[in-house]
């Protein structure tokens, strides 16, 4: 029988704050899931009687930019609350254990809550010369990474790393490095990729996850649909630029001044699944494509295999994540089947409209 | 009309000052002036000082026409089509563009004060709201988001200034248009999402149940 464990709420109550700021956190998290005002109340209720969720947070092949951007989210209060409400045991680059005192921290994790914690993977494991190329406490990174897995609850890849296997499994791949969904493979994964991903978008799948205690809504890649269902082309404020044909043709002409389209300059907006273009950054401040920047697409597969970052964007995927099998072909022909149509109409239209809370339920 | 509808934007962070709004952020009333707000006030969300805030080009008084003065437009289709045929130039050679496709606007009919249809392009497809008032939108800056009740739910639509148009607000359906193989499934596939776009949502019209204080404070959900 384990100890009884502490709520979120027990925590913040005893670093002195104040039930109003818990309950105007709850509202703020509703939000930034884009979730109504009942769920604030749930969310509270959640927080106010589930016990933490341990959360072990293990580091691959990685450039910590995933920590870098969680630990900026923007709000302060949001910073703190989320640092204090998972119950974070283990992460080798925050906390202030180190060495075997450290690993004893995981250890006495996965024994005492064994089945019942959350494990967080930045950046991925490279299998070559049996995962030589990543070392942790001694060990090889995926040895590790398999048996805390086994040990968990759900999984949450974070960043391009592990949800795809970014930059260290670009060609030629010398350590083959691997996405954590090509070693564990019983566990419930929930990818959040991007390159980082968006400190918001970080902040509120693990909010989701601890207060919820189950998966959001996940498209067919694995990612939260409350966050990567739309391109960065759907919802770009430069947008109408592209419509109308006006684009930047080389770096500071009269166009990029004017903030023309920047596909022709290698914008890969049309392909990429973010929510960058709705969410935006720094506490909502801009985005690379606002500050003049095309988008590198980092929170694709293989982003760094599509060539320069500037080069025009030529291949197009034409599915979208909602697409189904019948889709694949095409609408190539009028009256292929009213009823094909019909339903690609419709999850245009769900796609286009501002998320309500039917639509962040689990389906 | 007065200077009140000039808009200003922060020099730091391209926040928009629109009078038209007010600023929430500091209570100031919708309709206010640029020039009428306290001294004090900063930027809402970057805090520099109002000094540093610029008139945005484009939007002097003299684009907007006195209030009464704009016509009723008729369908807007005709003038849509021509206003994207003139960019279909610059997008003809471009792997975006799919040669199967023309302009065209499906479905434009009225809708309280704006013109609600589908504009099919090769290179995209947009819901497109023109104002009945002829340019009554012009102070909108290009790229700003206005968000529309619909039947269905709530969308965002994004400020687009066209040829001979003026400001339309345009929403993306599908772009680019690699799906479509015929002019015929396009049009099919925008006759089908103007549908299920007007048709009401049943879990949107079922008002949300307000949260029970009561409920709440005993532990209930709400």
């Amino acid at each position: 029988m384990p100890e009884p464990q502490e709520t979120f709420y027990d925590v913040i109550r005893r670093q002195g704050i104040t039930r109003r700021s818990f309950m105007k956190f709850c509202s703020l998290t509703a939000a930034s899931m884009g979730l109504g005002p009942t769920f604030a109340a749930r969310i509270a209720h959640a927080m106010e009687t589930k016990p933490r969720i341990p959360v072990l947070w293990m580091h691959g092949l990685e450039c910590t930019c995933c920590s870098e951007s969680f630990i900026r989210s923007a709000h302060p209060l949001v910073k703190d609350v989320i640092l204090s409400m998972i119950s974070l045991d283990y992460d080798d680059t925050l906390m202030a254990a180190a060495g075997h005192q450290a690993e004893a921290c995981l250890e006495e994790t996965r024994r005492k809550y064994k089945g019942h914690y959350l494990l967080a993977v930045e950046g991925n494991p490279p299998l070559n010369e049996d995962g030589m190329y990543c070392i942790t406490a001694g060990k090889p990174f995926v040895n590790t990474l398999r048996e805390v897995a086994a040990d968990a609850q759900a999984v949450i890849a974070w960043g391009t790393c592990a949800s795809w296997g970014c930059v260290q499994a670009a060609r030629p791949n010398p350590t083959q490095a691997v996405p954590i969904d090509k070693v564990i493979f019983d566990k419930p994964i929930v990818k959040v990729p991007g390159c980082p991903p968006i400190a918001e978008v970080m902040t509120a799948v693990i909010t989701y996850l601890v207060t919820f205690g189950e998966l959001p809504a996940l498209d067919r890649q694995r990612r939260p649909k409350m966050f990567y269902s739309q391109r960065i082309h759907d919802k770009c404020y430069r947008r109408a630029h592209f419509d109308a044909g006006q684009f930047v043709e080389s770096w500071d002409d009269e166009a990029a001044r004017e903030g023309f389209c920047l596909y022709k300059m290698g914008c890969k907006g049309p392909t990429t699944y973010n929510a960058c273009s709705t969410v935006r950054w720094n506490n909502g401040v801009s985005y690379p494509i606002q500050s003049g920047h095309p988008c590198l697409g980092c929170a694709e597969d293989d982003f760094w295999d599509k060539g320069s970052f500037y080069d025009r964007l030529t291949t197009i995927q034409p599915l979208g994540i909602e697409g189904t099998a019948n889709e694949i072909g095409g609408y190539a022909a009028a009256g292929v089947g009213g009823a094909v149509v019909a339903h690609a109409a419709i999850s245009a239209i769900k796609r286009a409209r501002k998320s309500d809370d039917d639509d962040r339920k689990q389906d | 009309m007065s200077a009140s509808v000039v808009r200003w934007e922060c020099g730091v962070c391209w926040h928009v000052y629109d009078p038209a709004e007010g600023d929430p952020v500091w209570q100031i009333a919708p309709g206010t002036a640029f020039a009428d707000l306290p001294p004090h006030w900063r930027c809402p969300r970057c805090d520099t000082e109002k000094a540093r805030f610029i008139a945005l080009e484009g939007d002097s008084t003299l684009s907007h026409p006195p209030p009464g003065t704009g016509r009723a437009e008729g369908d807007p289709s005709a003038a849509l089509v021509r206003a994207y045929e003139a960019a279909s130039v610059s997008m003809r050679d471009l792997p975006v563009y799919n040669r199967a496709l023309t302009v065209e606007a499906i479905g434009f009919h009225r809708r309280e004060d704006a013109w609600l249809g589908i504009v099919v392009t090769p290179w995209f497809m947009n819901l497109v709201l023109v104002p009945a008032m002829a340019r009554a939108w012009d102070g909108w800056g290009a790229g700003s988001r206005r968000e529309w009740r619909f039947p269905s739910g709530r969308y965002d639509f994004i400020t687009t200034h066209l040829d001979g148009l003026g400001a339309v607000q345009t929403c993306s359906l599908f772009s680019p248009m690699a799906d479509f193989a015929t002019q015929a499934a396009a049009r099919e596939m925008a006759v089908a999402a103007l549908d299920a776009f007007l048709a009401p949502d049943p879990a949107l019209s079922e008002p949300p149940r307000p949260v029970d204080r009561r409920a709440f404070l005993r532990g209930g959900r709400g």
